[in-house]
């Protein structure tokens, strides 16, 4: 931290946020450690005293971030004020349920959640392996294909888009929870059925976003298109398809955050005794919520870094794109 | 003069009730699952003016997805019905419920499985799928399991499970038995409907946990230490303990009636108000036909123990010494339950007997 404090860019010395931040972490670290074996609630002025390290730690955080947003520096450095912020909600969090004692049957504190993670991370990771490998990734990738698919018919024969697409819209707002049971019921409890669900869900918003990429093209560019007698593939090949890359990279992404949910929430309604949904289910329903939190973050971590794989594949097929220049 | 004292006697009686409808507590009493025989002494006492009796405006809150400990420590409920082992481990994990009576003085929870699988013995399933009810309802499985010796895939700490436990939306028809080899069924309910789908007696083994000596107690009537330390229960002056023991008085009384009226009480008091909750399965399906059966299973539930003495609500403390023994054996519990747990007071004010003297 004292480096920083050199850099001949800053107008306003980050040395006061940085004493504030350690200042307001101290406190709090000071309490958990001396609340670590308490079971009996703290009195309001040590309540007081996590209010204080709170605010001081934010107050300095907030100068840290003000001060790095001035300074050019490399994105990893650019991480530290949300990391910051993270640790600092975390170890009020923490302060605050043992200080009111909250259950660990209702709110289990941070700490805890992190030790039963790392206790039971074998199952969780076979957990996870189930919902977002079999899951999760079988269905996105048969819901987005055939959405693909049906998108090019759709935009190629008009008596489908009048007959079709407006059945792809409205199924496309059906809320995925109440389709979970009657799927699972149909289908089984295995992963298809959860995988079924996944497809569906993420179908729908993949054949209306490719459909308007595939026929919002200028019409300048059609008819150069046409100047130069390119067949109708061709027209696809080197107007449309290109054109649509944007709107189905945007569904793509929506589409990841979908697949999770279907199939964590497909798993509530039955599982074959494995997968993430499944061991959130029947922990919440014996209070253990430190599992229960603890495959939430499994779940969010998966989902964060599928989506962030899906964004760098944009990048990939899409770099031409105006979003992306600089 | 005898006209004067008709209306007196009229107005009067028209005051006093609507005093007494003025002055009925609202109580909500959270049941385990969805409305069916299982509740019968409830509908009965609420039904017959056993509750109105002592006061109470008891409404009967189905069961939804949570299991009722959630629903009662979250306030949404005051009281509840649920098991001992969902009722310890959720005491153990920090959360403050109380029992104050035990209905049922039997364990109806069994395992069935088809003559032709070949289980003889629940201890050798090792590698065989078990079809189990997530919130709270898995233990007496869980307990089997590990009295087994065999690990299961309800616990987060086994990487590889012996037994596989799959969890469904416990209609066993969905599981039962193409999925799984063994399938939880309540004697009261699922075996019933699995003999409907056309698995009788002559089909299928049933083995009740209690012959394993997994005899974890069942419907009980628990609240929180809030409610119990209650001086004035929602502003009506009386305290939650006085309330708890209207509560158990009228529904001891329940209980009663419907034992002895099993077919007047599934007529008038249970298929009135279970609708599509009271269907059996397959050839079974005839709510009538289910609701009287269930009614008959749940009186042999209800009339053991202590009721056969005159005992009827109690918590028979070597019984209940005996649960804690088995859960902590097993290791779903990891220490003894703090005595606060159970609360015999409302009990012995309703009753007017002493838990000590219980032989």
């Amino acid at each position: 931290m004292a480096t920083r404090t050199l850099n001949p860019a800053a107008s306003q010395s980050p040395l006061l946020g940085a004493v504030l931040t350690l200042l307001g972490f101290a406190v709090l670290v000071y309490f958990i450690a001396s609340w670590w074996n308490h079971s009996n609630p703290a009195s309001s002025g040590q309540k007081l005293l996590i209010g204080v390290g709170f605010l001081l730690g934010a107050l300095g955080v907030a100068r840290v971030a003000n001060y790095l947003s001035r300074v050019k520096t490399n994105p990893l450095v650019g991480f530290i004020p949300a990391g910051l912020t993270l640790l600092l909600v975390v170890s009020t969090i923490e302060a605050l349920l043992r200080a009111y004692q909250v259950p660990a049957g209702l709110i289990p504190t941070p700490t805890r959640v992190l030790a039963t993670l790392w206790e039971v991370r074998e199952v969780l990771l076979k957990d996870a392996a189930q919902t977002v490998l079999l899951e999760a990734l079988v269905g996105y990738l048969i819901g987005c294909s055939l959405g693909v698919l049906m998108a090019l018919l759709v935009s190629r024969f008009v008596f489908l888009e009048r007959g079709l697409l407006p059945y792809a819209t409205a199924f496309s707002s059906i809320p995925i929870v109440a389709l979970a049971p009657v799927l699972v019921k149909m289908i089984g409890l295995d992963w298809p059925s959860k995988a079924v669900i996944v497809a569906v869900t993420v179908f729908f918003p993949v054949v209306v976003n490719t459909f308007r990429g595939l026929t919002e093209v200028s019409p300048l560019s059609l008819e150069l298109m046409r100047s130069y007698a390119a067949s109708e593939a061709q027209g696809y090949r080197w107007l449309r398809l290109p054109n649509a890359l944007p709107f189905i990279f945007n569904a793509l992404k929506l589409g990841t955050t979908l697949a999770m949910i279907g199939a964590i929430v497909g798993e509530f309604f039955g599982a074959d005794g494995k997968g993430l949904g499944f061991r959130i289910q029947i922990e919440a329903g014996r209070f253990g919520f430190d599992i229960v939190w603890s495959a939430i973050i499994i779940a969010s971590i998966v989902g964060i870094a599928w989506y962030n794989l899906v964004t760098w594949l944009e990048r990939q097929f899409t770099g031409w794109h105006v979003s992306f220049r600089e | 003069m005898r006209k004067w004292s008709a209306l007196l006697a009229v107005s009067a009686l028209a005051l006093g009730s609507l005093a007494s409808a003025q002055n009925l507590v609202k109580v909500n009493l959270q049941l385990k699952w969805f409305p069916q025989a299982q509740f019968a002494g409830y509908f009965v006492a609420k039904e017959r003016g056993f509750f109105k009796a002592q006061g109470l405006d008891v409404t009967l809150l189905p069961a939804g997805d949570q299991s009722p400990i959630q629903v009662v420590v979250s306030g949404a409920a005051d009281f509840g019905t649920t098991w001992i082992a969902d009722l310890l481990t959720a005491r153990e994990k920090g959360l403050p419920v109380v029992e104050i009576a035990q209905m049922f003085q039997k364990s109806g929870f069994t395992l069935v499985a088809l003559k032709s699988s070949g289980i003889k013995d629940l201890c050798a399933i090792k590698g065989k799928k078990v079809g189990v009810w997530p919130s709270g309802n898995e233990y007496p499985a869980v307990a089997l399991f590990r009295k087994c010796g065999l690990t299961s895939s309800l616990d987060p700490k086994v990487s590889n499970p012996d037994v596989t436990a799959v969890t469904y939306p416990f209609d066993p028809a969905l599981v039962f038995p193409d999925k799984v080899q063994l399938v939880s069924a309540m004697t009261y309910n699922e075996v019933d409907q699995i003999a409907g789908l056309g698995y009788d007696s002559s089909k299928v083994d049933v083995f009740p946990l209690a012959d394993q000596g997994i005899n974890l107690l069942e419907d009980n009537i628990f609240t929180t230490e809030k409610v119990l330390g209650d001086k004035n229960f929602k502003g009506s002056g009386l305290s939650g303990r006085e309330i708890a023991a209207r509560l158990i008085k009228a529904s001891i009384q329940g209980w009663n009636w419907a034992v002895q009226n099993q077919p007047l009480t599934v007529r008038q008091y249970v298929l009135p108000f279970c609708g599509n909750t009271c269907k059996g399965s397959g050839t079974r399906s005839n709510p009538a036909q289910h609701q009287t059966w269930q009614m008959a299973e749940i009186a042999k539930l209800y009339n053991a123990g202590p009721t056969l003495k005159g005992w009827a609500g109690f918590l028979d403390p070597k019984a209940y010494e005996a649960s804690v023994k088995l859960l902590k054996d097993q290791g779903i519990l990891s220490k003894d339950p703090p005595k606060a747990v159970v609360d015999y007071g409302p009990w012995e004010e309703a009753t007017g007997k002493k838990a000590a003297d219980y032989k």
